[in-house]
């Protein structure tokens, strides 16, 4: 049979139940913890505190905890990390006792150079001003389907600043502040920025996949696949991939044929500038 | 005996608890893209599921009830299942590190996993005695097991496919689950709820 209780009673015993309930159970959570939490390895957490804690992935894990886990378990290097600071690195490699490992450098680059006055648009859009909206009208309001929309997505997304936008309807990359972490790789809707890593000798500042004519009517410096750096280099490290030009960074040795040969000076060989700047 | 296994039956495929009473869908669409984590997740939760509706069935009989403080049911249940996903939590990051990191927020999510609560609520409704409630909590999390072995199967055939642009991910997967969830319909009402 139920207890009847009254009035407060039932609020003393609720009470005292839920308490005692909690403290058994806290009780018990406690011994499994220790129970099963001899072996942790506790570097984890200081080198999680270490890391800069932005979760951005440039890394190639998960985010900062995963990354604490990978250098305790020494799968990677400090110099993994692409944005941590220099004193970062040196300071985790003490702490776990190697090498800081080679950092190659990577920032992102504009792989497009339709500014508006060279490519202009088709269409008046009068929409959001977000370049992944007007994406999805009809493929954008610039003529060339390819190309930069300008309207700053990367902009918004640029966890340093890095990025802003110029008179010309483009954006422009600070190198010096850029931490090479691929968050407006991903943003942008048009994937005409791209990471160069440090050591690449050219790289096409255009990704149209269009014909020739195509690409005359709509923009002045685009790549019309005219092939001419495909026949003139030397290391045979330009092709056709899906559909554009492109140049394969493993083979390409930064001589700068294609960039001479090509008639509308869409290649560029001033990579190493670049990362000058980067390091300055 | 004959009653048992229907009753099994009923909690694992008729009334299965993912796709027919659509309880616990976070993990249904969070721990399905590879069948291995979605198998372990599956018999996570029946673990669970097993201890906490015993736990909680024997203190609803000869605490809850006879004090008659029913109200604190949720409550009280509720703490039951935290702290044994806590303890799961712990064994799994201490044993099973992989698992651990497939798992990510999900693990400690199976505390909000309704299928659970469920579970627990559902014994104390229709007043199964102990050996029913063990009986419906294990079919109930061979249901929900099956099911997620089955969702995570199918995820992983379409994943390599071209599938459109506006569908991919979640959109898929609901779709997916809403065609499953039609087919087990056919079982409906063959074992009332």
């Amino acid at each position: 049979m139920p207890l009847e209780l009254g009035g407060l009673t039932m609020v003393y015993v609720a009470a005292g139940l839920l308490g005692l309930l909690g403290g058994l159970i806290a009780y018990g959570l406690l011994a499994v913890f220790r129970k099963v939490n001899g072996g942790e390895d506790e570097r984890i957490e200081m080198l999680e505190s270490m890391l800069p804690g932005v979760n951005c992935g440039a890394c190639g894990t998960a985010g900062c905890a995963d990354m604490a886990r990978a250098l305790a378990a020494g799968e990677r290097e400090p110099s993994g990390c692409p944005i941590a600071s220099p004193n970062t690195i040196k300071a985790i490699a003490e702490l776990l006792g190697v090498e800081e490992g080679e950092r190659k450098r990577k920032v992102a680059q504009l792989v497009c150079r339709g500014k508006v006055s060279a490519a202009p648009a088709r269409a008046d859009y009068i929409g959001l001003r977000d370049c992944v909206a007007a994406n999805a009208v009809a493929g954008g309001q610039k003529g060339c389907t390819f190309g930069c929309l300008g309207f700053g997505t990367c902009v918004g997304v640029c966890p340093v600043g890095a990025i802003k936008m110029g008179d010309d309807g483009l954006p422009h990359i600070d190198v010096a502040l850029c931490t090479g972490c691929g968050l407006c790789v991903q943003a942008c809707p048009r994937n005409t920025l791209e990471l160069i890593e440090e050591g690449q000798g050219a790289v096409i500042r255009c990704i149209s996949q269009a014909s020739g004519k195509t690409v005359r009517g709509v923009c002045e410096v685009g790549c019309i696949q005219c092939k001419i750096c495909i026949r003139e280099c030397p290391q045979k490290a330009i092709s056709i991939k899906d559909g554009r030009v492109w140049i394969d960074p493993a083979l390409c040795d930064g001589c700068g044929i294609c960039a001479e040969k090509c008639p509308n000076g869409v290649i560029d060989v001033h990579l190493k500038e670049i990362f000058e700047r980067v390091s300055a | 005996m004959k009653e048992l296994i229907l009753l099994f039956i009923g909690s694992a495929l008729v009334n299965n608890f993912l796709l027919a009473r659509f309880l616990g869908i976070c993990s249904f669409l969070g721990v399905t893209s590879q069948l291995r984590a979605a198998v372990s997740m599956g018999v996570a939760v029946t673990g669970v599921m097993f201890g906490a509706s015993t736990v909680s069935w024997l203190l609803y009989a000869y605490v809850l009830d006879p004090l008659g403080l029913q109200y604190l049911q949720y409550v009280v249940f509720i703490l039951v299942i935290a702290s044994m996903v806590q303890a799961l939590e712990q064994v799994i990051k201490a044993r099973m590190p992989g698992l651990y990191r497939a798992f990510g927020i999900y693990l400690p999510l199976i505390t909000t996993n309704c299928a659970i609560l469920g579970v627990a609520l559902l014994v104390v409704q229709n007043e199964y005695n102990l050996l029913s409630s063990i009986v419906f909590a294990l079919g109930g999390g061979a249901g929900f097991t099956l099911a997620m072995a089955m969702m995570a199967g199918l995820r992983e055939e379409f994943r390599p496919r071209e599938i459109p642009h506006a569908f991919r991910g979640t959109g898929i997967g609901l779709v997916t689950a809403g065609i499953m969830s039609l087919a087990f319909l056919a079982f409906s009402g063959m074992i009332p709820m």
